[in-house]
């Protein structure tokens, strides 16, 4: 073995693994006949001894808790469903800790209680419940206006205006004094015409509206006519 | 104690405080790494994090060929690699790293001085010619020397052959005598 072959091998001493079939016994051999390899031993050895006292360097205390922070913060933002990402972020705020999927949960219960409501009041608006519209016309300036259910709050009250129903038409004498206009919408659109069900429901004047925006309106001029 | 492949399992299935554990196992030895290959605190730090939010996400890919730490030194190095080549301004890196190691080298020497076999200065010069080594080098004079992983595990973790180790630590280890005879080490 040669100075060029035996320096190769010099980091390698301590792995016996690395020497082939009687290389070591070769190198071992070159290097104590050779003195420039020993001066390389040595310095490599001392380089090596030098290298291996050097400590890992310790982290800082904190870096432990941060990083651990930051993995539960990752979990929490992998496991929220995206629907529910305005509750977890509102949960987030109140610091309270709860598990992705409780947070995934009350997003779904909350989603589902508006839907349920939102289809009730757009497809289920029975305004004969309508308490305060009832009472608004009561005090209003159309005394005689009747409210009358809407038509899937016919349906869904089992209102079968089929055999006992009479179809009223408002005539325009019994209108009374109304102006033509009405806050701001004329007159006519308010009272129209209806078929009721005689058996459910009490015709006292025949005269109908359905639209909640128009009795929404003239429940809110009638507030303003009264302050 | 729990074996670290019972956590990665647990950690597949949802159980973050399973992987919070290897963290807890784990995060010394991989600071370490990142300190020695970054050459500053700061960056070791990010990296660290970085290495263990990048575990978690892919988790998934560990595949049980290997160790959990063997993997996670992987991961380690490769976001080394990342840092490294965002960081542009590698001179003046090295420059505070030699500063900072060199005054970390001297609160050691306070605190336990009977370890202290070699002298201050001379472990600041070492750390500075680490530092100095190409980064294929340096990963493998860390994981060797300083991390002290055998040959099969630097291997693994760089994915080569141990002859491609050893050879390589080989010309690391002339490299690294030449530049610390240039400091009359």
């Amino acid at each position: 073995m040669n100075c060029e072959q035996t320096r190769e091998k010099l980091v390698l001493h301590r792995q016996e693994s690395m020497f082939k079939g009687n290389e070591k016994q070769e190198f071992l051999e070159h290097l104590r006949s050779c003195e420039s390899c020993q001066e390389e031993y040595e310095g490599l050895l001392h380089t090596a001894a030098v290298l291996e006292n050097l400590e890992s360097p310790e982290p800082p205390p904190e870096l432990l808790g941060k990083i651990q922070d930051q993995i539960r913060e990752l979990h929490k933002k992998q496991n929220t469903a995206i629907f529910a990402a305005p509750f977890s972020w509102i949960i987030g705020k109140f610091k309270v800790n709860l598990s992705p999927k409780l947070v995934n949960g009350m997003a779904m219960v909350c989603y589902l209680l508006v839907s349920v409501f939102l289809v009730k009041v757009i497809f289920f608006d029975d305004t004969s419940n309508d308490d305060f519209a009832m009472t608004a016309m009561d005090n209003s300036r159309l005394p005689r206006m009747r409210i009358s259910p809407s038509h899937w709050g016919s349906m869904k009250h089992g209102i079968k205006p089929i055999n006992n129903t009479k179809t009223i038409v408002t005539p325009s004498k019994e209108r009374g004094n109304l102006p033509d206009q009405f806050a701001g919408m004329p007159v006519s659109d308010l009272w129209h015409t209806r078929t009721a069900n005689e058996v459910t429901d009490t015709v006292i004047d025949g005269q109908f509206t359905n639209s909640i925006r128009n009795k929404l309106t003239l429940f809110w001029s009638d507030i303003k006519a009264n302050l | 104690m729990i074996p670290d492949d019972v956590l990665v399992h647990k950690t597949v299935e949802g159980d973050v405080e399973a992987f919070n554990e290897l963290v807890s196992r784990h995060h010394a030895r991989i600071y370490g790494l990142t300190n020695k290959m970054l050459g500053n605190t700061e960056d070791a730090e990010d990296a660290t994090q970085e290495t263990f939010l990048q575990a978690y996400k892919s988790i998934k890919s560990f595949r049980f060929q290997s160790k959990f730490g063997t993997w996670l030194y992987q991961v380690a190095l490769n976001t080394c690699k990342q840092h490294l080549r965002k960081s542009k301004n590698r001179d003046k890196l090295i420059e505070a790293y030699t500063e900072e190691s060199a005054a970390r080298g001297m609160t050691e020497d306070r605190e336990i001085p009977e370890r202290q076999v070699v002298k201050t200065e001379q472990k600041a010069q070492v750390q500075a010619a680490i530092d100095r080594l190409p980064p294929k080098q340096r990963e493998i004079v860390t994981l060797y020397y300083i991390q002290q992983l055998k040959y099969k595990e630097i291997a693994e973790i760089l994915n080569c052959s141990i002859g491609t180790v050893a050879s390589r630590l080989n010309l690391a280890m002339q490299n690294l005598k030449h530049k610390l005879e240039r400091y009359q080490y």
